[in-house]
């Protein structure tokens, strides 16, 4: 049965960058699709081999994540060619948008549950690809104990193993929580904390890799980098 | 705004240029004069010291043509502002020597800005757009930027190579002279057949160098150079794109603005109001000489920051060579 049949869209919940996500029933069951328009800036070429793609990995990292016990909607149907994933609705606020106003000590818990998720993925051989705190979602805040996570939009990561990818990954979060939470950028500390207890044969080093990842990318002098460089004149 | 012209320099990397704005009766800025001499490196990329010996040898003339074209005397000036950073050392230090002797000359305030932040406020000075999300695409430089509580924040940029770098080595293969992209965009629109590279984006960020190594594999085996360029243009500028358009999701901003001399690509500024057009935003173009590195991009944000009181006491005038976006704490808007 293709998504068509089955799905009954109601409204549009979010247009982000890489797909329009609508609310609706999957045969009944409440269920959100994810869509994924062509870019009409793309090259045709490459925008059919990035939809389809990226709608095939989304689906397979879904699933891996989800039997390394990693909370992630379930994918109920796909149309790779179509750019559509219909996926399990999973409600509650994105930590985006409920980190800032919690209460100091909860929101240590949500960055401590936010390190402890992505260091559980890659303990998992996966990486996210676009760690944000708008792709974490919190589906409920227990009064204490640890908080757990959902996670969504794995579509730009997957199945890696590298330290490379690892130490791309704890950046990204460290740059777009920097970013976005401006207030609490001293967090990081709590996310990495949750982040090396969940996964302890590799933050150490993935960690290391995140901070030599930052000192590359970062402003490194215009051209030093193959070019001549003299010293200081 | 202030009250009187600020002259700005410019002399990060190949480029020294001299600008100089006034207020405007709007409100905003007027640009009297933008004028530029580029070191154009005979063999191979920029050499520091050579692009630092051109500029002190050409800042003099630039200064009092860009006078002269204003029609006002040093004494008009109200500050003179110039790019303290990032950059090349030696440029720098050139730029940096200049504005302090013409200040100290006319008795004005120095006003230290930062390069990239310029890039970002003359669009807004110019173009009218309030709060965009700024694609800064340059030789050195790839940044995403904000901006978002008191600063000009990085969501994003190339973890590896600026794109310009990128284009210039290709180009340097390939027997084009520097800098490499206006040769590339004219072959590219002879490409018709698209070779697939690598698209390498992670979250907000980008990676080149795979790209060039691909590009320059193909180039070797005698694929087509027109194809070989549209194809580097159309997968690169498609993920500068895309992280674009990324963070605009993110930050809930419904303006992009493109800066850099990468930025002065037809094609790019094609793609980036594509993207705006596609999700109800608007994108900002300025014309390309104001998207290469200039000097009225200099005095404008030297404007603003003189009207905020921000100017920069000569102890504090050192350049800084990996002046962060966000190490700028913005007073002036």
């Amino acid at each position: 049965m293709s998504p068509d049949d089955a799905w009954k869209g109601e409204r549009v919940i979010a247009q982000g960058a890489e797909a329009v996500l609508e609310e609706g029933t999957y045969l009944g069951r409440q269920a959100v699709l994810k869509l994924r328009r062509p870019k009409g800036y793309r090259h045709p070429q490459l925008e059919e081999t990035i939809r389809v793609s990226r709608t095939r990995a989304e689906a397979r990292a879904l699933r891996d994540a989800r039997s390394a016990g990693i909370r992630t909607p379930a994918v109920l149907d796909m149309d790779a060619e179509g750019g559509r994933l219909v996926l399990e609705g999973i409600s509650g606020p994105t930590v985006r948008a409920s980190i800032d106003g919690l209460e100091e000590e909860d929101r240590s818990r949500v960055a401590h549950a936010l390190g402890g998720t992505l260091g559980r993925l890659h303990a998992a051989g996966l990486v996210h690809g676009d760690p944000t705190t708008s792709n974490f979602i919190m589906e409920d805040l227990p009064p204490e104990g640890p908080v757990s996570l959902a996670v969504l939009d794995i579509s730009l990561g997957g199945r890696a193993e590298g330290v490379e990818e690892r130490g791309v990954d704890l950046r990204l979060l460290g740059e777009a929580f920097g970013a976005t939470h401006h207030a609490h950028q001293d967090l990081f500390e709590v996310i990495l904390e949750g982040y090396r207890e969940a996964f302890p044969d590799g933050a150490d080093e993935a960690i290391a890799r995140m901070e030599v990842i930052g000192a590359r990318g970062r402003y490194v002098t215009k051209g030093s980098r193959e070019e001549t460089q003299e010293g200081d004149g | 705004m202030g009250q009187g012209p600020v002259l700005g320099i410019e002399a990060t990397a190949h480029t020294a240029s001299v600008g100089i704005v006034q207020p405007a009766e709007d409100g905003g800025v007027e640009i009297l004069t933008n004028v530029s001499a580029s070191y154009l490196p005979t063999e191979g990329g920029i050499h520091p010291r050579e692009a630092a010996n051109h500029h002190a040898e050409v800042l003099p003339r630039l200064i009092r043509e860009a006078l002269a074209e204003a029609s006002i005397i040093p004494g008009d000036l109200e500050a003179v502002a110039f790019s303290q950073g990032p950059g090349l050392g030696p440029c720098l230090r050139t730029g940096a020597s200049a504005a302090r002797a013409l200040a100290l000359t006319v008795g004005r305030p120095l006003v230290g800005v930062n390069h990239c932040v310029a890039h970002l406020e003359v669009g807004r000075a110019v173009l009218g757009c309030q709060d965009p999300v700024l694609l800064y695409a340059s030789g050195g430089n790839t940044q995403v930027i904000a901006y978002a509580a008191g600063r000009y924040r990085v969501f994003g940029e190339t973890l590896d190579i600026g794109i310009g770098n990128m284009l210039d080595k290709l180009g340097r293969e390939m027997g084009l002279p520097f800098p490499a992209g206006p040769t590339l965009e004219r072959m590219a629109l002879s490409g018709e057949r698209f070779l697939p590279l690598p698209y390498s984006v992670k979250g907000m960020d980008v990676a080149f160098s795979g790209i060039l190594t691909a590009a320059l594999n193909l180039h070797s085996k005698g694929e087509p150079t027109d194809d070989l360029a549209m194809s580097v243009q159309e997968t690169a500028f498609a993920m500068l794109v895309e992280v674009t358009e990324r963070a605009m999701a993110h930050v809930g901003r419904d303006e992009v603005l493109l800066g850099g001399g990468v930025a002065a690509n037809s094609r790019l500024r094609e793609m980036a109001t594509i993207m705006a057009g596609e999700r109800g935003a608007r994108c900002f173009a300025p014309p390309p000489r104001l998207c290469v590195d200039n000097g009225a991009m200099i005095a404008v944000l030297g404007e603003m920051m003189l009207d905020a009181g921000a100017t920069t006491p000569l102890e504090e005038s050192g350049v800084m060579q990996r002046f962060r976006t966000d190490e700028v704490e913005v007073t002036w808007r």
